[in-house]
């Protein structure tokens, strides 16, 4: 007896037609999913290593529009990051180990940055600063091993911003030299809580997610630190990566691309694929 | 024990009733009694009498449905006894005896009474009816009255009624409204000795043959009436031994009814010459088509007076042919009022306590194949099992999956812990009577946890002894069996007042061993070189050991009621079936011990009502011990980074109940029935430790410790609660066709306030819950249903205040919320209920739909990729749905039942094309069919199948980790064979015999890419004894 016949005609039995509904998962996560919101100056590839243990282009953009989402505040903000575990290759449909280069789409970007996150400006001490590195950057590899479940907490960092880690060294040593916006940040971190840096992140890791919380304790909450939750297009990470990408790299000519703001001394690195 | 039935075909207005065996001194007695075709009849009357004294006439009243009810005066109950007939005034102005005749009454026994010996009909035939001393006293009080006209009763009897004297089973309802009447409390004497005497009773009735049409034991009445002396005594037993049987079950009924075949004959007893025709329906003549015929339709009557309450009529089969056939099945499925009778605290307001639901006999438990309570659950419409990667069995009810929000209860007593709300519910089947199944909120009658459901599980504590052995197993892949073994043993016994019984059961079992392909620690496994790629990540586990010991006492104290004590212990020990989320840990141990003791007390009313108070006790310890990882395991470079052992963690809980509760049943009018109750619970978490052998930053600890940062739960508001509940139900029968049920419960529930500032600060919430049902007895066959009831429950402490800090290891943990707030239920049902029978050929049809709005509920659902606080969802669930049953029966062995339940569930929170949750199948579908394989053997087959699934849509997370869980089907097949030697009974069945595409769910489809496997097919033996 085939045994999936038998399934078949007991499920008809039981399952009138119609009856059972299930949810539609690939119904896109924008009105206009189809609208280009700017071009890519190269393949992007999101596998894991590639958002968790490198330089990413996307996580550089979105770094780069939180930097830029308090434009015209009286305090400027220095330094954006973003977590690799917010850029994500699963999709609502189908998994898109990386995106072509050309133009990127609205409901294409908003699938890579899902977790629609709110972005939030806030001042941290020198100490939190280095302690969010440090913390970003202990879980990669040793030059020669593989990369293994990287972790999401690594940070992508934005433009003005350059950072050296030394994966030989101890975790919670490996940040090597520092530098936000033309100043250069004292390794180890002076225990000064004077000294501030105007960081805009998203308020998954200012909430402590991805092992944050340690070092940013309620930085959120703190009125002395003066968080600052963005307002423009609803205040999501997706919403404002989206516009300052339209706004930024509007055209093939001006297409993103990956900058090498983060130098790895000694790090595994993930294997590229071939140019096609 | 008398049961008259007549056969269905012939259109005549028949009564069900069980006489009540015994009844207590200057209590009133109540008299219920299903009424079948009963068009052409006007009004129901009882007649009685005290000794000495002429027939005195009671009107039944119609309670609902076609149930009629009447209640004899205290001031007649007297000692010896009363006998009674029921008569019929029909719409021609005739008067017809329904149950019994003046000339030959039903006798009930009054006042204490020194119980008969288990084996009822043997006395009286083989040594004689003359010889038996106790009957004697109890007849010659009856001096026969001035019977003026009654002796025209026999004449004017049609042969459809009475003749058809089925010494059946007690009406349950009867006896224990008789008696003390919990039928619940294991310690009720009277309950127990109902079911017990039923079985005895009706291997009885089928023989004193319907196929005759006449009344065999007139002769020996007429007879009596001569002499006196000799004819008391021939009522004495008629009336009188089959109550007091106490027989415990089949094996033991059919047996002195084997024996007694003969000397009755010898003996000249007019009852020996329809049986001597061999018409007796258990003698291997059976397949005569007389018999057979006379028997099927005794079980037509059966079906469709299924009103009768399930264990009496269950019971009263499967003694008659020993084979619990599956007509047994029905009584569950169709008696769901009276099964409720057992399931709420109101017996009297059974019938119309406003539920949906069904209950599963010890019969219906074997014609299902059914080793667990779980076997059972799943079959039942609405009703999903699945098994999570740490092997617990989880009950989904309409569609939701909640542990804390189905509640369990053994013999009444909670079964879920207090922590996490899971129930140690997957019990071996041996040992229970009855599982009865509630689907919606129960919560006017039961506080905080009776939210999606309530299963009921009831221990068997009929006199006796009873033992079964089931050895069998699952053959593995490898080409092993891995062994299943279960035994069960269990004893009950009544001296006098006193009633004892014990039982046990031991468990023990290799379980299956499925491919594993990957886990969530693939990658790592891999390059820590710890296994090849192309090795499997591991095998699932399912060894488990457990033990289930009860034992109790009761002993009646005459009008000052009953106390009983009661004590269980339930140990199990068992594997992880994966581990603690998605990576294999074959080192996983789990153990849960249980001790649950109650006391208790009842006494009824001068007027029918009775009161109750229970004290009880539970505790309950987990400890869980999970292996998160590999062994050799590394976190990275260093001594202190490789685990040998892999990393693991193990919780221990332990949680302590104290309960006390009275309840109380009054009549307020004939058709008014008022029952109050009130329930104090002390809960709290004496335990609790969390430890880990490695520390935050994946370090090897020396030796295990709680992780820094934990929080004690032992200490702060939410380690112990208090719970309050009072609540009310009023039956109001309206009319004769329309019963009113109004209920409100009031529960005060101890939780955390979180607004104090404090940590150990308490608040009381006060939840009220109302409910109505409205009953309508459309008419003989159709019955309608409409109920509203609203339930709550309150977050669990593990809800509350669990904080695990996180780790790349034991990720995926979501974290307690103090500001959790109750949730609750409001639920509407419609019902409807139809039978319809067809000469032979009977058909019972039950159909519900309902809408569960759930305001607030807690969910967890992780929205940003990490850990969460649970939280209330504020726009809610909404769960709507349409249930259906049908059984068809051909013959007494031969039937076929289908059930299926499709529910739609949304989270009103979401966008609209994400709101359906599927965590269990939408649609299932369950079917049986039972039939005999000559006279010895029956086969049995039981089809359960499940709509496809896939992943819900609430969170970004859930969006991307896209998973279908497959259609299934899984096929049951058995041979069970009649009883040998009347006392043994074997069945050899085959679970899961064609699986197709079983697999449940995990936590991470994406990482346990082939889901997780569910055992495939295993084979057992089953040998059963009762004696």
């Amino acid at each position: 007896m085939d045994r999936r016949h038998l399934t078949a005609a007991l499920a008809a039995l039981a399952l009138l037609p119609g009856c059972l509904a299930y949810n539609d998962s690939c119904t896109p996560l924008v009105d206009d999913p189809d609208a280009v919101v700017g071009y890519l100056g190269e393949e992007v590839q999101l596998a894991s290593a590639f958002t968790r243990h490198d330089n990413n282009a996307l996580g550089q953009l979105a770094a780069d529009a939180f930097l830029h989402a308090e434009d015209g505040a009286a305090k400027p903000t220095e330094l954006g990051i973003i977590n690799g575990g917010s850029l994500r290759d699963e999709g609502l449909c189908v998994t898109r180990p990386s995106l072509r280069t050309g133009p990127l789409t609205d409901g294409v970007l908003h699938e890579v940055i899902l977790f629609e996150n709110l972005v939030v400006t806030v001042d941290l001490t020198e100490k939190q600063l280095v302690g969010l590195f440090e913390h970003s950057v202990e879980a990669l590899a040793l030059e020669g091993q593989a990369i293994v479940s990287p972790s999401g907490a690594f940070l992508h960092v934005s433009d003005g911003t350059t950072l050296r880690v030394d994966c030989a060294r101890a975790a919670g040593q490996r940040v090597t030299e520092l530098r936000v916006k033309g100043r250069t940040v004292s390794i180890p971190a002076r225990d000064d809580a004077s000294i501030r840096y105007r960081v805009a992140m998203s308020t998954f890791v200012l909430d402590g997610g991805d092992g944050y919380g340690g070092i940013l304790g309620n930085a959120g909450q703190d009125p002395d630190r003066n968080p600052v939750t963005a307002r423009k297009l609803g205040g999501t990470d997706a919403n404002i990566a989206a516009a300052y990408m339209k706004s930024t790299y509007p055209s093939p000519v001006q297409a993103l691309k990956e900058a090498p703001r983060i130098v790895f001394d000694n790090c595994a690195r993930p294997a590229r694929p071939a140019p096609r | 024990m008398v049961f008259v039935a007549a056969p269905v075909h012939a259109q005549e207005p028949a009564l069900l009733h069980a006489p009540p065996q015994r009844a207590e001194v200057r209590q009133p007695l109540q008299l219920d009694a299903t009424l079948v075709d009963g068009g052409k009849v006007l009004e129901l009357f009882v007649r009685y009498r005290g000794p000495g004294e002429p027939y005195v006439q009671v009107p039944m009243e119609l309670q609902y449905g076609d149930l009629y009810r009447a209640i004899l005066p205290a001031e007649h109950m007297v000692s010896p006894g009363v006998e009674y007939f029921i008569e019929a005034a029909m719409v021609d102005g005739a008067r017809t005896p329904l149950f019994m005749s003046a000339l030959r009454p039903a006798r009930v026994m009054v006042g204490a009474q020194t119980p008969v010996p288990p084996p009822v009909r043997a006395p009286p035939v083989r040594k004689g009816t003359r010889e038996d001393p106790k009957s004697a006293p109890d007849i010659d009080a009856f001096a026969p009255p001035s019977g003026g006209g009654e002796d025209d009763e026999p004449a004017r009897t049609p042969p459809p009624t009475p003749s058809t004297s089925r010494p059946d089973g007690t009406n349950a309802r009867a006896s224990t409204q008789a008696g003390p009447p919990d039928s619940r409390t294991p310690n009720r004497a009277d309950s127990v000795d109902a079911r017990s005497s039923t079985r005895p009773g009706t291997s009885d009735s089928r023989a004193p043959g319907t196929p005759s049409g006449t009344d065999p034991r007139a002769p020996s009445r007429t007879d009596a009436t001569s002499d006196p002396r000799a004819s008391s005594r021939v009522a004495g037993t008629d009336s009188r031994v089959p109550s007091r049987t106490d027989a415990t079950d089949s094996s033991s009924s059919s047996r002195t009814d084997a024996s007694r075949a003969a000397p009755r004959t010898d003996a000249s007893d007019s009852r020996a010459s329809p049986r001597a025709n061999g018409t007796d329906p258990r003698t291997p003549g059976r397949t005569d088509t007389g018999a057979s015929r006379a028997s099927s339709s005794d079980d037509a009557m059966a079906a469709l007076n299924a009103d009768v309450p399930p264990d009496t009529r269950a019971d009263s089969r499967a003694s008659s042919s020993s084979s619990r056939t599956a007509m047994d099945d029905d009584l569950a499925l169709y008696s769901a009022e009276d099964v409720l009778a057992v399931t709420s605290l109101q017996e009297e307001a059974v019938r119309t306590v406003p539920a949906i639901g069904a209950s599963f006999n010890r019969a219906q438990m074997i014609a299902l194949g059914a080793r667990t309570v779980s076997d059972v659950l799943d079959v039942v419409p609405g009703v999903s099992v699945s098994r999570d990667v740490q092997g617990f069995h989880r009950t989904a009810i309409r569609g939701l999956r909640n542990d804390a929000e189905v509640l369990f209860l053994l013999d009444g007593h909670r079964l879920n812990n207090f922590f996490d709300g899971k129930a140690l519910m997957n019990l071996p089947v041996e040992n229970l009577e009855r599982i009865e199944v509630i689907r919606g909120p129960g919560s006017a009658i039961y506080g905080a946890g009776a939210f999606q459901g309530v299963v009921n599980l009831i221990t068997n504590h009929s006199d006796g002894v009873r033992g079964a052995v089931t050895t069998g197993g699952v053959p593995r892949d490898d080409g092993r069996l891995a062994l299943a073994t279960d035994g069960h043993l269990s004893a009950a016994h009544t001296t006098g007042d006193l009633r004892l019984f014990a039982d046990l059961d031991l468990w023990t079992q290799e379980g299956d061993s499925l491919v594993i392909d990957h886990d969530a620690l693939d990658d790592e496994s891999v390059d820590q070189g710890l296994r090849d790629v192309d090795e499997p990540a591991g095998r699932t586990r399912d060894g488990r050991f457990l033990v289930n010991a009860g034992g109790g006492v009761s002993y009646g104290l005459d009008s000052a009621g009953r106390v009983g004590v009661t004590a269980r212990y339930l140990a199990e020990k068992r594997d992880a079936l994966v581990g603690l989320f998605d990576t294999v840990g074959n080192d996983s141990e789990l153990s849960w011990n249980v001790l649950l003791a109650d006391l208790t007390w009842e006494r009824p009313f001068s007027d029918g009502g009775q009161v109750r108070a229970r004290l009880g006790f539970d505790q309950q310890s987990t400890d869980r011990l999970f292996q998160l990882t590999p062994h050799d395991f590394r976190t990275g470079d260093g001594a202190d980074r490789l685990f040998p052992d892999g990393l693991q963690e193990q919780t221990q809980v332990t949680v302590r109940t104290v309960t006390a509760s009275v309840d109380a049943d009054l009549a307020l009018a004939k058709e008014n029935h008022l029952t109050l109750g009130f329930v104090a619970e002390q809960q709290s978490l004496s335990q609790y430790d969390y430890t880990t052998n490695y520390t935050l930053d994946g370090r090897l600890r020396p030796s295990p410790a709680a992780p820094e940062g934990l929080v004690d739960l032992t200490q702060g508001a939410a380690s112990s609660r208090l719970n309050l509940g009072l609540s009310a139900q009023d039956q109001w029968t309206v009319l004769s066709a329309l019963t009113l049920t109004f209920g409100l419960r009031l529960d005060a529930t101890q939780l955390p306030d979180a607004d104090a500032g404090t940590l150990d600060a308490r608040k009381m919430v006060v939840r009220v819950n109302p409910r109505v049902g409205l009953v309508i007895a459309a008419s003989d066959a159709l019955v309608l249903k409409a109920l509203y009831g609203r339930a709550f429950r309150a977050p669990t402490p593990q809800e509350l205040v669990e904080r695990i800090p996180d780790t790349d290891y034991n990720q995926g943990r979501f974290e307690g919320n103090p500001l959790l707030q109750p949730t609750t239920v409001d639920t509407f049902e419609l019902g409807v209920d139809l039978v319809q029978a067809a000469g032979d050929t009977r058909v019972r049809v039950r159909a519900n739909g309902f809408l569960q709005n759930f305001a607030s509920p807690i969910t967890p659902v992780d929205t940003s990729g990490n850990i969460v606080p649970l939280r209330n969802r504020e726009l809610g669930v909404r769960v709507y749905g349409v249930e259906a049953e049908a059984r068809l029966e051909a013959s007494k062995r031969a039937a076929a039942w289908v059930n299926a339940s499709l529910s739609r569930a949304q989270d009103l929170e979401l966008p609209e094309q994400a709101r359906l949750l599927t965590d269990v199948p939408q649609a299932r579908f369950n079917a049986g069919v039972s039939m005999p394989l000559g006279d010895w053997v029956n086969l049995d087959v039981v089809v359960r199948s499940g709509a496809e699934r896939r992943n819900n849509n609430r969170s970004t997370l859930e969006l991307i980790r896209r998973y279908k869980i497959p259609a299934y089907s899984l096929i049951t097949a058995q041979l069970r064979t009649e009883p040998i030697w009347e006392h043994f009974e074997v069945t050899l069945f085959a679970q899961n015999l064609f699986d197709h595409d079983l697999r449940d769910d995990v936590p991470r489809p994406d990482r346990v890419t082939g889901l997780l496997p569910r055992e495939g097919v295993s084979g057992y033996l089953t040998l059963r004894a009762f004696y």
